[in-house]
C-alpha cells in the first residue's frame, strides 16, 4: 500500500491510515486502514503526535469528487478545532495555575468563526454537533460561541459587534477552571453545597477575564452574568432581563441549548429538536427577542433532526431557512418503507413543490442504524 | 356543496390543532354562507384541484393568530405578528389541508393542493365565485378560527 507523510495539522477527515499509529512504547493506538475522523484527528493532535502516513490510492474519483464538495466543511471543521485547540491551551493553563494568557490566539480565532459564521449559518450549527474532547469544557465553549453568533447574526450585529460577543460567548466559562473538576462533571446529582461552589465559577470568570488587558469589557459581563435570568431566577445576583447585559442574555440561550445537546456523565444528549422545545418552553428565562431569534435560525427542527415525513419517508434535516421554523431543507434517506434510499434525496420543504409534505415528528437517530456523521 | 366534503375538515383540523398546538377544539355549527363574505385579520387560502376543486381559506383575528403562533411554537412568546409567526399559521392550515385532502382522495376524490397565501387586513371581501361556501367554526383556547370550505367536484372530466 503507498503511503504519503502528512503533517497533522494537515490532516482531512476522511483520509486513510497508511499504517498504524504506536505510542512511545510500541503499542498500537491506531489501526492502520482506519479512516481519520474528527476526534480521532483531535485525539493525535492531543497526544501529539506530529505526522501520520496516509493512503495513496489511485483510481478513486469518488472519493476525490465527495472531497471536493466536502471542502468548505473541511475549512469549517479546520476552525472549530483550532478553537478548541485555542480553548483547551488557555483553560489548561488556567486549571495548572496560570495566569490568563494567549489573548492574541483568542482574539484571532474567534474573527475566523466570526468569518465561518457569516459565510454559512448552516455548516456552522452542524458542527456543534461534533463532540470530541474528554473534557467538555473547551468543546462547549466554542460551541456556545458559534450558537452565539448564529443569534447574533439573526439580530443584525455588525461584524465588530460579532467579534466582541464571540470573544465573550468563547470565554463565558473560563471561571469554570477554578471550580473542582469532580464539581461539574460529577457522575450524579449535586448537592447544595456543591452547587454553590458551582455556582462561583462567574465570578471567577469576571477575576479572570479583568486580567487579559486585550479583551473588551463585555467579555466580563457575559462570564458574570450568563447565569443570570430574564424573571430574576438566576446567579449570582437574580438581576432581571434588560439589567443583564444583552450579550450575556445570547449567551443564556446558546450555553443552555448547548449543554441540552451534549452528554454529560450523568445523563445522555438530548435530540435537537427536544432540545429547542425545552428552550422555547422556558420563555420567562430568557430574552424574548433572543430566544426568536434563536429558533427564527434554527428552526423547530434544528439542523441534525432526524425527522418523519407525513409519507412517512425518514430523512435528516441539513438546512434550515429564516423564519421557516417548519419548513427546513431535509436529506431524505430511508423511503415510505424504511428501506435505505441508494442515493439520498435532497428536498426544500419550503418550495412550492413539496407543500403536501410536512414533519410529522422527530425521532432519535439511535433508533435507526445510520452514523450521522456520514452523513453530513 | 356536499357535506361529505365537511368531514375530513373536521377531523383534519381536529388532529392538526392537537398535534402542533396541543390543543382541544371546540367545534361551532357548521353552516352555508352567503358570498361574498368580509375578510379576517388574517386570512390563510389554499387551493384544491383534482377531482375537486375550489379553495379553504382559514381566518382569525390577529390576537387568535398570535396566540395560536406562540402554542405552534412551543409556547414562546409572540409580541408581533412577523415572518416566523405568518409562516407557523401558514403551516397550520396547511397541514390541516394536506390531511383533509388525504382523507378526500381515501373517498375518491383524488386531490392535489396549492402553496398557502397569508393575508393581512381585514378591509376585503371574499367571494368564491360560484362554488358554494360553507363555514366551519372552531372555538379553542386561543380564540376562534373559521374555516370556510369551498369546494365542489369537477365537473366534464
Amino acid at each position: 500500500m503507498k503511503g504519503k507523510r502528512i503533517k497533522i495539522g494537515e490532516v482531512i477527515p476522511g483520509m486513510k491510515l497508511a499504517a498504524p499509529i504506536l505510542d512511545y512504547l510500541g503499542r498500537e493506538l491506531i489501526k492502520g486502514g482506519v479512516v481519520l475522523k474528527d476526534n480521532l484527528i483531535v485525539k493525535l493532535k492531543v497526544r501529539g503526535v506530529p505526522e501520520v502516513l496516509i493512503m495513496t490510492e489511485e483510481g478513486e474519483p469518488e472519493e476525490e469528487k465527495k472531497k471536493k464538495v466536502d471542502r468548505l466543511e473541511v475549512l469549517f471543521k479546520q476552525t472549530h478545532n483550532k478553537a478548541i485547540e485555542c480553548t483547551r491551551r488557555v483553560m489548561q493553563n488556567l486549571e495548572t495555575g496560570g495566569t490568563p494568557d494567549e489573548e492574541e490566539e483568542v482574539k484571532n480565532v474567534v474573527k475566523e468563526m466570526v468569518s465561518r459564521a457569516i459565510s454559512s449559518q448552516n455548516i456552522l450549527t452542524n458542527l456543534v454537533y461534533l463532540k470530541s474532547y474528554d473534557n467538555y469544557l473547551y468543546t462547549h465553549s466554542v460551541n456556545t460561541c458559534a450558537l452565539s453568533l448564529i443569534i447574533g447574526i439573526y439580530l443584525d450585529y455588525s461584524r465588530e459587534r460579532l467579534f466582541e460577543l464571540g470573544v465573550g460567548s468563547l470565554l463565558h466559562d473560563l471561571g469554570m477552571t477554578k471550580v473542582p473538576r469532580e464539581l461539574y462533571d460529577h457522575p450524579g446529582a449535586v448537592t447544595t453545597e456543591q452547587f454553590e461552589a458551582i455556582k462561583k465559577h462567574t465570578l471567577y470568570g469576571r477575576n479572570l477575564i479583568k486580567q487579559m488587558k486585550e479583551i473588551s469589557s463585555s467579555a466580563i459581563a457575559v462570564a458574570y452574568q450568563h447565569h443570570e435570568r430574564a424573571d430574576g431566577s438566576g446567579y449570582p445576583r437574580g438581576i432581571t432581563n434588560l439589567q443583564i447585559h444583552q450579550f450575556a442574555r445570547i449567551v443564556a440561550v446558546s450555553d443552555v441549548y448547548e449543554a441540552l445537546i451534549s452528554a454529560r456523565r450523568y445523563r445522555r444528549e438530548r435530540i435537537p429538536a427536544e432540545a429547542m422545545r425545552t428552550v422555547l418552553g422556558e420563555g420567562n428565562l430568557f430574552d424574548s427577542r433572543v430566544v426568536r431569534a434563536f429558533l427564527g435560525h434554527m428552526s423547530i427542527y434544528p439542523v441534525r433532526s432526524v425527522v418523519v415525513l407525513n409519507n412517512e419517508e425518514i430523512g435528516l434535516v441539513i438546512g434550515t431557512r429564516r423564519n421557516f421554523p417548519f419548513r427546513p431543507q431535509i436529506k431524505v434517506i430511508f423511503d415510505s418503507e424504511g428501506n435505505r434510499l441508494e442515493s439520498a434525496k435532497l428536498i426544500d420543504l419550503s418550495e412550492s413543490e413539496y407543500t403536501s409534505l410536512y414533519i410529522a415528528k422527530t425521532i432519535d437517530e439511535k433508533t435507526l442504524d445510520l452514523d450521522l456523521s456520514e452523513e453530513l | 356543496m356536499k357535506v361529505r366534503f365537511i368531514n375530513p375538515f373536521l377531523k383534519a383540523s381536529y388532529e392538526v390543532l392537537e398535534s402542533m398546538a396541543q390543543v382541544k377544539v371546540e367545534r361551532g355549527n357548521p353552516h352555508l354562507r352567503s358570498s361574498p363574505y368580509a375578510g379576517y385579520d388574517v386570512t390563510v387560502i389554499l387551493g384544491v384541484t383534482g377531482a375537486i376543486e375550489g379553495q379553504v381559506l382559514y381566518g382569525m383575528s390577529l390576537d387568535t393568530a398570535k396566540r395560536l403562533a406562540s402554542s405552534i411554537m412551543m409556547g414562546m412568546p409572540v409580541k408581533t405578528f412577523e415572518e416566523m409567526e405568518k409562516s407557523a399559521i401558514s403551516e397550520l392550515a396547511t397541514r390541516i389541508t394536506i390531511q383533509a385532502s388525504l382523507s378526500l382522495s381515501e373517498e375518491g376524490y383524488q386531490c392535489v393542493i396549492t402553496p398557502p397565501t397569508l393575508l393581512i387586513g381585514s378591509g376585503v371581501q371574499v367571494s368564491s365565485g360560484d362554488i358554494q361556501t360553507l363555514l366551519i367554526p372552531l372555538v379553542t383556547p386561543q380564540g376562534e378560527v373559521e374555516i370556510n370550505v369551498s369546494l365542489r367536484e369537477r365537473s366534464g372530466l
